[in-house]
């Protein structure tokens, strides 16, 4: 421990860790449970405004016309190749339209026809419309009225205060967390009855990423660290249209899917539509994981423009048509750069959601007694793939799922102490940065990992890149040991940039084991070496938990009890 | 409301004779740290990679805040060459400078970090007010510019910071969250509570309509205030 840092001992009931849509819903529904329960909200940066519910363009809900709970879950399984957790799945499909109501009476306004009914729209991966949007405003919404709801219940919000570790009590019972004051260098040991983690997975792991700064996994690699299983830790869903701006950290923005199939071309920097080898009927309109692989091809293979992205052309819709049509996306691409209206924008694959995640029950329940799980950082709903739309509607249900489960567990669980000598550990450990006279600068691994996991672990694997990828990653954890910052506490980025680069590692550790592990393809996970789905070896899903410094890897039977492969109609 | 409002930062800078660098100057809070840097160019930049490249290459405790890239966390508000801008939606031609400083009206934490605590007071103190629930909707007539306004804020506090009002230290609530309640409170404007009615609230703004000429997202507070003030909004007559 750094002298004169005693660490500030606060107690609370329920432990949120995360401000996006899952820690805000089970805020709310937590306090909605029991008024006088004591709740704290830790958030890395600022409340609702730092993760990615915010950037969200719509939310799918059975509320349209022909639509239902059954056809929106067999959407899901379909989606995700059957590798779901049916019963998180199910009660995602359920519950997603009672969200819409809860929301509206938060005061979320979303688009209605002119009778009032909401509106519902088209999504590829959807067989009845139900995306349900606000303009294209639908994240900002939601979070800034889940905000206002927040503030009306008064929580404690710990905001810039990130979350280093969990604490376990000598039985294994969740205890509490450890946080770090960004602001102030400041320990705060937070002592909790439950803890919820919603911090929002670890997309950022790669090359070309989408998500905001602050989802570095932190939640992943405390769940494994405490010893909770995590599933599906090889499915990355990756959108095909990220910004390609070489070292700009505007690289990974996403522009939109949309755009292929309003008529958008997508040339190599040859000028040939490369779609034609390997979609040649579909084209742009093929499917995700067909755009991402192929795309991806002609970038590894060096048929990229600058090696960096292909071109997605619209400006032969016309320039008037583009500009009024898609706003925002013009000016996006012209903060790159370049321009929709006009010519050609590069855009590369980009990693943008975490599919897999802490093994949970239909209430959140972790592994771990006293750590219950929700939204991104949770595994299951999604199966193999994952589908826009779906992501906000996991983070509300399960978020207020979580958020009453917590309600209950808060009665009954005292609170507990932590292990001896665990809080020493774990502070000791984080301030080790700051001691070091010399070291490695985290922002340069960092980027060797993103660049291993973009050529060993990205849309196209096979077992060969993939192991490079793991070996890379066992040098950059050596590295990693042996970070520096400069030695002050307060406000210090390159401090927290090697917190980061620590959790990204061992999140970016269990995806590889686990993409190792599935020989097969299925969902986002394409296995070059195995391109077949197997549903006779494979419909399993894999588990990863760590002991000590050891992985282990294990796989499990889906519990196919509502739907299977070829039963596909609705239960 | 269409996207981030895009200002070159060339438009208003200087052209440094330092070819192919961007000259930066950021105001620290320690005057004895470095605040001028020579950053190398490249197409295409933003002044946020101008001030990761300064962290990154040439003072690792230079601070300040950032989020999701894309206009919509309000977190990387900065004062660039004088005005208000989102850092990561600002774009940067090569060999020109930048003089960055944080935003002003708020206590500055550590160099371009500053405390929002004042402005969040603010807002926390009107959505307190306001009952959460069904409000007008588009379809029922209202002002759709109106609307946007008091929605889509995305709490970057730039014009709280250009409010001269709310930057002289009064107790006046400041544009976004006077904004804030005129798009939803629910009640008639007589019966406004005194806070949101009164020399804090809408008869404190000095129709200065800064907030508007320097929001980011191209919202309209100033408008709403005025709006309101004179109940021409359905809802508060």
């Amino acid at each position: 421990m750094m002298p004169g840092t005693a660490p500030q001992t606060i107690a609370t009931d329920i432990a949120i860790i995360g401000s996006g849509a899952a820690g805000l819903m089970a805020t709310i529904h937590a306090s909605d449970s029991a008024r006088d329960l004591d709740i704290t909200v830790v958030s890395k940066g600022a409340v609702a405004r730092s993760g990615c519910s915010i950037m969200t363009l719509g939310f799918n809900a059975a509320v349209g016309p022909g639509d239902s709970v059954e056809t929106h879950f067999t959407d899901l399984l379909r989606r995700g190749e059957f590798l779901n957790d049916q019963q998180l799945a199910w009660v995602l499909a359920s519950t997603a339209p009672e969200m819409i109501d809860e929301l509206g009476r938060y005061g979320c306004l979303f688009d209605r026809t002119p009778d009032g009914a909401l509106t519902v729209l088209p999504f590829a991966g959807q067989s009845v419309n139900r995306h349900i949007a606000r303009r294209e405003q639908t994240g900002l919404e939601i979070m800034s009225r889940l905000r206002d709801q927040v503030l009306r219940i008064e929580p404690r919000l710990l905001e810039d205060v990130r979350a280093l570790d969990l604490l376990r009590s000598d039985s294994g019972d969740v205890t509490g967390v450890v946080l770090l004051d960004m602001r102030s260098g400041k320990p705060i040991i937070l002592s909790a009855r439950v803890v919820v983690m919603a911090t929002g997975g670890a997309a950022t792991i790669y090359r070309v990423a989408s998500p905001a700064r602050e989802k570095t996994g932190d939640g992943l690699a405390m769940c494994l660290r405490a010893g909770a299983e995590l599933r599906d830790m090889e499915m990355m869903q990756f959108l095909s249209v990220g910004l390609a701006a070489g070292p700009s950290r505007i690289s990974g923005l996403l522009l939109s899917e949309v755009l292929r199939f309003a008529g958008g071309h997508l040339t190599n920097v040859a000028g040939h539509r490369f779609m034609a080898d390997s979609a040649p009927e579909a084209m742009e309109r093929a499917s995700l994981e067909q755009i991402v692989r192929a795309s991806y091809t002609e970038i590894v293979e060096g048929r990229g423009w600058q090696n960096d992205g292909v071109l997605l052309d619209v400006s032969h819709l016309g320039a008037g048509v583009v500009a009024d049509r898609y706003p925002e996306l013009v000016d996006r691409s012209r903060l790159a750069g370049h321009d929709l209206t006009t010519g050609p924008v590069p855009v590369a694959p980009t990693s943008h959601f975490q599919i897999g995640g802490a093994v949970i029950d239909a209430d959140c329940q972790s592994t771990l007694p006293g750590l219950l799980v929700a939204g991104e950082d949770a595994g299951g709903v999604h199966g193999a793939a994952w589908n826009g739309g779906n992501g906000i509607a996991e983070s509300t249900v399960f978020g207020a799922r979580a958020g009453e489960r917590a309600a209950r567990l808060a009665t009954e669980r005292p609170h507990q102490d932590a292990a001896a000598g665990q809080i020493a550990d774990i502070l000791e450990r984080h301030h080790a940065p700051l001691t070091r006279d010399q070291g490695t600068v985290p922002a340069t691994i960092a980027d060797r990992l993103k660049e291993a996991m973009w050529q060993g672990a990205g849309p196209v694997r096979t077992e060969a890149g993939l192991r490079r990828a793991a070996d890379t990653i066992d040098e950059l954890r050596d590295e990693a040991a042996q970070t520096m910052a400069p030695a002050l506490i307060e406000s210090n980025p390159r401090w927290h940039e090697a917190l980061d680069v620590g959790n990204q590692i061992d999140v970016a550790a269990v995806v590889v084991q686990s993409a190792l592990e599935r020989e097969e393809t299925r969902g986002v996970h394409f296995r070059d070496d195995h391109p077949d789905r197997d549903d006779a070896g494979w419909l399993r899903y894999v588990v990863a938990r760590a002991d000590g410094n050891r992985l282990e890897l294990d796989s499990r039977a889906v519990a196919l009890d509502r739907l299977a492969p070829g039963r596909e109609e609705a239960p | 409301m269409a996207g981030n409002k895009t200002r070159r930062a060339d438009s208003a800078a200087t052209p440094s004779g330092n070819n192919g660098f961007v000259k930066l100057t950021v105001r620290r809070s320690d005057p004895t740290a470095p605040a001028v840097f020579d950053v190398p160019g490249a197409e295409p930049m933003v002044v946020l990679d101008v001030l990761l490249a300064a962290q990154q290459h040439r003072d690792a405790s230079l601070a300040f805040r950032f989020s999701c890239r894309a206009g919509r966390c309000g977190t990387c508000t900065v004062r660039l060459n004088g005005s208000a801008v989102l850092a990561c939606q600002t774009p940067v031609a090569v060999s020109t400078e930048l003089v960055v400083e944080p935003l002003g009206g708020l206590p500055v934490v550590k160099d371009l970090v500053v405390d929002m605590a004042p402005f969040h007071a603010r807002w926390s103190e009107i959505v307190r007010l306001v009952e959460p629930g069904p409000v007008v909707t588009a379809s029922g007539g209202t002002d759709q510019t109106l609307l946007d306004s008091s929605r889509e804020c995305i709490s970057c506090g730039a014009c709280y910071a250009a409010c001269p009002v709310a930057a002289s230290g009064r107790a006046f609530l400041g544009p976004a969250a006077l904004a804030r309640a005129a798009g939803d409170y629910a009640g008639p404007a007589a019966r406004a509570p005194a806070s949101v009615m009164g020399s804090r609230g809408f008869t404190g703004c000095h129709s200065v309509g800064a907030c508007s000429v320097v929001c980011p997202r191209d919202l309209d507070p100033a408008l709403l205030i005025r709006s309101l003030r004179r109940g021409r909004r359905g809802r508060f007559t």
